[in-house]
């Protein structure tokens, strides 16, 4: 099926983990995984402007597009699905006078990028008893906290702000986009301070879209799915810390608690999947700003991976009426073992049938292009076409170089987490390659009239000189990419797959 | 066919005008010509489309066959000179043998040479060993 005929994907991505998970969707999708959207358009809701998390995943998805324009899918389906930000939905369209002032995946919230809560308030300006009832309500120290860096944990400081969204021209400009069929997720954690306030708000003004908004019957019965991520990290305990891992468990209480009530209660959702872990690592406590890079995690990924269930989910099943879902359905993940290291021997049948082949044509494309590419090996026939200069202009030297090292940091931060995922070993030598994949024993093949044996980098170079036979002569970067998509593809049917 | 090698192997006017007639009266132009060209030709589609493996595409492995394959198909010309002369009682110097050897030797890896260039193409994983001749 082609990606034109599936439905947009508004993804927002509230908060630190919010953007992790986007980064954990945006890798997914390099690799091929079919998250059967026509177009993503991820929209980031963080007042933390200069939030690391947030800053990096954005650096991803800008190369991810670069990449993307300079490829073709006829013979690749790396890179296949198209990433778009809210603004550039305006280029596409002839309708319209409103104009976004979204920047790039940025969602603009009034009033966050500078000052404190107690401007944003005017409570200096408030008398008499309204402002008796907001001190009994925010300490001094909310009260003085920076907006620019998040609500540390305070989800009623950000319950607040963020009910300004709705008001935005970037929401409003969000709903004229809205088609009939288009769906909408949301991915937010429940035990911090953004993403615990904004998620209910979102879904509120989505089911109950404030009059004057353009298209409010589709966006109040449109096909909405969430994730509410449970705590998976903790903070170390700090005297200066402003966010308390000890609370963690009973802010999430608390908040499931507000959920039962005000969006499971009344079918607000289509689906809302839940994900969290008992494994923790500890991390010190920052003032987030470009500080807040925590390691990518497991749960990241799985939370990434209910964004791909949710849209293969038939229509009929999520079918919405009066602004009420007519058959929620809640989803929990679930491993296959209690392990401290898990690899694809202990993720469910659907997910590993999604991602498993996908996500290892790409490690093996990968791994090829970081550790022998250093100079094109002339005499195999695949590199006709390719000089050497390929291997340092903007496509390959920049773009897709730099996009694979964060996939690799990727790959190594969840390693090193707690709980780690493990599914590759990248450190391989070439005459190892069929144990790259952890916990699959590959299959072994006759290499002409002698006996079955492993496969290693030359039998690599071999499924690319046949792979160069069934791609064919076309634009350079395009070649490259379908050359490596087909190779793996064939190494992956005749080798790894049972 | 004998009259056609005779006129190859004498090629360039090689000295080979003591045995030479005794070469062309026994037939032995024929056999040795026939092995070569049958010699070249399997080994150039042993090499192409048997092993057609991604770990000889460097030139010394094709390097290695040709001269392997002029050695062997050398040997066997002298050898089988050798007991034919022996048979008939025809009695010539070792240089005599030795300038027929080199010389198919020299046209053997010629064979080779031409039956790789012409029929490299259609090898999916040799198609440009020794070097590459496509556009």
């Amino acid at each position: 099926m082609s990606n034109y005929n599936y439905p947009k994907l508004f993804l927002f991505c509230i908060g630190g983990t919010g953007s992790r998970v986007l980064k954990a969707l945006t890798f997914l999708a390099a690799t091929g995984v079919d998250i059967k959207a026509s177009k993503v358009i991820p929209i980031i809701i963080d007042p933390d402007s200069s939030n690391g998390d947030v800053t990096r995943t954005i650096e991803i998805l800008n190369k991810y597009r670069d990449i993307r324009l300079e490829m073709g899918f006829d013979k690749n389906d790396f890179f296949k699905t198209e990433f778009q930000t809210l603004s550039s939905l305006d280029a596409v369209s002839d309708d319209g006078s409103l104009k976004t002032t979204a920047q790039g995946f940025r969602f603009g919230i009034d009033g966050t990028k500078e000052g404190r809560f107690r401007e944003f308030l005017a409570y200096d300006q408030i008398q008499g008893g309204n402002k008796a009832l907001l001190s009994s309500l925010f300490t001094e120290e909310n009260l003085n906290a920076e907006l620019k860096v998040g609500f540390k944990g305070n989800p009623h400081m950000g319950s607040i702000v963020l009910n300004r969204f709705s008001e935005s021209d970037d929401f409003k400009f969000f709903a004229s986009r809205f088609n009939e069929n288009d769906r909408v997720f949301i991915v937010s954690s429940i035990f911090g301070g953004t993403g615990a306030a904004g998620f209910p708000l979102l879904v509120k003004n989505l089911r109950s879209p404030r009059i004057g908004l353009k298209n409010p019957e589709r966006i109040r019965n449109a096909r909405i799915g969430a994730i509410s991520v449970k705590p998976y990290f903790s903070v170390k305990s700090d005297f200066d810390s402003k966010v308390n891992a000890s609370t963690f468990i009973s802010k999430t209480k608390a908040a499931l608690e507000y959920y039962h009530k005000n969006i499971t209660g009344n079918n607000s959702l289509n689906a809302l999947y839940y994900i969290g872990d008992t494994e923790t690592l500890d991390y010190n406590y920052n003032e987030g700003e470009q500080d807040q890079k925590n390691f990518a995690h497991l749960v990241e990924f799985l939370s990434a991976m209910a964004i791909v269930d949710f849209m293969d989910t038939k229509d009929e099943k999520l079918s919405t009426s009066n602004a009420e879902a007519q058959f929620p359905v809640y989803k929990e993940y679930g491993l296959n073992g209690d392990v401290k290291d898990v690899t694809f021997n202990q993720l469910g049948r659907k997910t590993s049938e999604r991602i498993f082949q996908p996500m290892t044509q790409y490690a093996y494309a990968h791994y090829y292009m970081s550790r022998n590419l250093s100079s094109f090996p002339t005499n195999q026939p695949w590199t006709k076409g390719f000089e050497n200069a390929f291997l340092s202009n903007e496509f390959f030297g920049q773009d897709l170089k730099q996009f694979n090292q964060r996939f690799e940091e990727w790959l190594a931060e969840m390693e090193k987490n707690e709980r780690g995922f493990n599914p590759y070993n990248l450190e391989v030598n070439g005459e190892l390659l069929h144990t790259l994949v952890e916990g699959v024993q590959q299959k072994k093949k006759r290499r002409g009239l002698f006996k079955k044996e492993d496969w290693d980098l030359d039998d690599f170079n071999g499924y690319l000189n046949a792979a160069a036979t069934e791609v064919g002569e076309r634009p350079v970067n395009e070649k490259f990419m379908s050359l490596f998509y087909q190779a793996t593809q064939t190494i992956f049917n005749e080798r790894i797959k049972k | 066919m004998n009259s056609f090698f005779a006129d190859l192997f004498e090629l360039w006017g090689l000295n080979m005008s003591v045995p030479a007639d005794a070469l062309y009266e026994n037939n032995i132009y024929a056999t040795v010509g026939l092995v070569m060209i049958v010699s070249a030709l399997a080994a150039f589609a042993l090499f192409y489309y048997v092993l057609n493996s991604p770990r000889y595409v460097k030139p010394r492995f094709w390097i290695i066959l040709m001269i392997l394959l002029g050695l062997g198909v050398s040997t066997f010309a002298l050898i089988h000179t050798y007991n034919k002369f022996e048979y008939l009682d025809l009695d010539y110097m070792f240089g005599d043998y030795l300038q027929f050897g080199i010389t198919v030797l020299f046209f053997t890896m010629i064979s080779f040479f031409l039956f790789s260039l012409l029929g490299k193409h259609w090898s999916t994983n040799l198609k440009d060993t020794p070097f590459r001749t496509r556009r």
